[in-house]
């Protein structure tokens, strides 16, 4: 099935489709004879075209292997206990990262960089004492080396203003 | 140049210049020898970190890395069968059986002599090539600039894929990308959908980053842990290493110069040219028959060709602001930030920091040579550290690290969803790279595209009437033929196998 090729073809297709349908609406500069639109219109057709031919290609291996499937009586490859173990995990961490963001704008850099290091390394597995060690350490030691050193702002979170209010 | 040489020089050996130098090479050489954390992780997650550093400091730093991760991929390759480098698998072939057959110390001499030595080879063509080619490059106008992205894009989607269509989309998806934002020709907002945050444009260094480092970190999750054990000792000094220098020489040469070409050549890298370099030491081999059990020359070939492969990918982005590999895209992202313009122009208006360049590439290629030896079985242990504590420290580096210098949460979604981006595009073989060098090209390419048609009278001739546009346009075309009868051939392969497996 390969879903990650797909992806790429349906998204790849979908962004130039987008990009060549808002080229249209771009202004024209007498004194730019390609214009805004000319370079985006033609990125947009070679991506589009790209992802058309990837398309049509899986659409092809999909007809070719059920045809194949009917013809041996194969049944489908059984997936390994490891490789839904690693999904899972994938799916899992994915999830997390989505949220860091969203996190760290409510909680700010250090609470919410311990947390998520703390929920990454409890997915994969890690043991208890030394993921504790590494949850903490790492996010104080990069909060003191951006606050400290590099005197970047860190931000504090919405939490940090309710209690200060 | 004297003087130049000399200022460098005496930067470089300035007690806390040299000691940086010193630590990073040796985090590079630990970074390389750990399977997953290859030097293109080690650069991008160190970028930010930059900031708050001298220009000079920057690079000093982020080019010993370069160069140790180089090498440090070899030490577990030999030992363990556990290359830490993409370029270490093919150093492992050879290295491995070495070790098991008792030579392990012998492997280890001939990757840290012909480590040092491609690498001091290819700061020479740096030297050299550079400073004539960016002489060349300052007499470039629009119509090459263009075509110099044009044939740079073309190499990068025949060449990183099996598949020219997946090399398309790769390089298609990057330039559409670059248009968002805010057109610097014009002013006018293009694609920003009324969002206010996209009115910048897609940000390519928090991008870049996540597209390698974040999607490495998803890769290592796929599996966690550590699985090879050390057993064994590494003796030998320097004298073995530099005694290998009679037997090895003319394929320490040989692998060089394939490396020093391969890096030159953009969007290709070490791997490739340790692949070359190999296949090319068997087949002049007189003990051909014996590849693959444990043969001294295929070791050196190898280390020697990715080590020269650093200061070869050097060349054009020095002098063209053209990436040659993954890593030196990443020290363009580092130049971009210390409000450098990668080109010709730092060679008229930052000489002091390409002599100190060429300075700190020529030290930390010596260096190898004595850390290599002392450091190999220390930097083997090192390699066993279980990846789980490791994947997690990396994750926060890349998706904040570049985002919080910027002090916005935009940044922090845009390195969310390229890492995201980053790891499909590896499970479908699209590749990353692609995406990265359109990206960073793709606003060169247009800009330069459009001021040419601005200011010429002929209209879009001018690309053809220019014979270096014009002979950079036909080598694009014949890369892409290429590319395109290679992924034909492959498909041909592919549909014959499948057929005798499907009747045999």
């Amino acid at each position: 099935m390969k879903p990650a090729e797909w992806f790429i073809g349906v998204v790849g297709l979908a962004l130039s489709a987008l990009i060549l349908f808002k080229s249209f609406e771009l202004p024209r500069i007498a004194a730019d004879p390609a214009g805004l639109a000319l370079m985006p219109q033609i990125f947009a057709l070679l991506t589009g075209g790209a992802a058309v031919l990837l398309i049509f290609s899986l659409v092809r291996d999909v007809l070719q292997s059920s045809a194949n499937a009917e013809a041996s009586e194969g049944a489908a490859d059984p997936r390994s206990i490891e490789d839904v173990s690693a999904t899972r995990r994938l799916l899992a961490t994915a999830l997390l990262t989505g949220l860091y963001p969203l996190v760290m704008m409510k909680l700010g850099f250090l609470l919410s960089t311990i947390f998520y290091i703390g929920a990454v390394l409890r997915v994969l597995g890690a043991r208890p004492v030394p993921g504790a060690v590494v949850a903490l350490a790492c996010p104080t030691a990069l909060f003191l080396v951006f606050d400290s050193l590099l005197n970047v702002y860190l931000p504090g979170g919405d939490w940090l203003a309710l209690l200060f209010d | 140049m004297l003087e130049h040489g000399i200022a460098a020089l005496s930067l470089l050996f300035a007690p806390e210049n040299f000691i940086l130098l010193f630590m990073s090479l040796l985090a590079g050489m630990i970074v390389g020898a750990m399977p997953g954390l290859t030097s293109t992780v080690a650069i991008g997650l160190l970028i930010p970190f930059t900031f708050a550093m001298s220009k000079y400091a920057a690079f000093i730093m982020l080019l010993s890395i370069y160069c140790g991760s180089m090498f440090g991929g070899s030490i577990p390759a030999i030992l363990m069968n556990l290359p830490g480098t993409p370029s270490a698998f093919i150093t492992a072939i050879e290295g491995h059986p070495m070790t098991k057959k008792g030579e392990g110390h012998r492997a280890i001499s001939a990757a840290v002599i012909s480590s040092t030595l491609g690498g001091l080879l290819s700061c020479l063509f740096l030297i050299v090539l550079s400073l004539q080619l960016a002489r060349v490059a300052l007499a470039f106008a629009g119509p090459e600039y263009f075509s110099l992205c044009f044939l740079a894009l073309a190499v990068v989607l025949s060449l990183t894929s099996k598949s020219v269509i997946k090399g398309l989309i790769a390089v298609g998806l990057g330039l559409v990308l670059s248009t968002v934002g805010i057109d610097p020709t014009t002013g006018v907002p293009r694609f920003t959908f009324g969002i206010t945050e996209i009115l910048i444009g897609i940000p390519t260094i928090p991008a870049t980053i996540a597209l390698f480092c974040v999607a490495e970190a998803f890769r290592m999750i796929e599996q966690p842990g550590s699985f090879a054990e050390f057993q064994g000792r590494v003796r030998g000094g320097l004298s073995l290493a530099v005694g290998q220098v009679r037997r090895l020489w003319r394929t320490i040469v040989k692998s060089s110069l394939i490396g020093i070409f391969i890096g030159i050549l953009p969007g290709t890298g070490a791997v490739m040219s340790s692949l070359i370099a190999y296949g090319e030491a068997r087949r002049t081999s007189p003990e051909r028959d014996k590849f693959g059990q444990g043969v001294v020359e295929g070791v050196s070939a190898s280390e020697a060709a990715n080590n020269a492969t650093t200061g070869g990918a050097l060349i054009p982005m020095l002098t063209l602001g053209i990436p040659g590999d993954v890593n030196t895209l990443m020290l363009m992202g580092a130049m971009i930030i210390h409000g450098l313009i990668p080109g010709p122009q730092l060679f008229r208006d930052q000489v002091d920091l390409i002599y100190v360049i060429f300075g700190t590439m020529i030290i930390a290629n010596l260096l190898i040579l004595p850390m290599g030896i002392r450091m190999a079985p220390v930097i083997a242990r090192i390699a066993l550290i279980d990846n789980r504590y490791v994947v997690p420290v990396i994750l926060v580096l890349a998706i904040s690290g570049p985002a919080i210098s910027y002090g916005h949460i935009y940044y922090f979604w845009i390195s969310v969803i390229f890492g995201f981006l980053g790891y499909i595009c590896h499970k479908a073989e699209v590749p990353v790279l692609g995406i990265a060098m359109a990206l960073i090209l793709g606003p060169i390419l247009e800009r330069n595209f459009r001021s040419s048609l601005m200011l010429s009278d002929s209209g879009y001739l001018i690309f053809l009437e220019r014979p270096i546009s014009l002979v950079l346009l036909v080598v694009s075309l014949l890369v892409i033929v290429y590319g395109i009868r290679r992924g034909a051939r492959s498909n041909v392969v592919n549909g014959v196998s499948q057929d005798g497996a499907r009747s045999g």
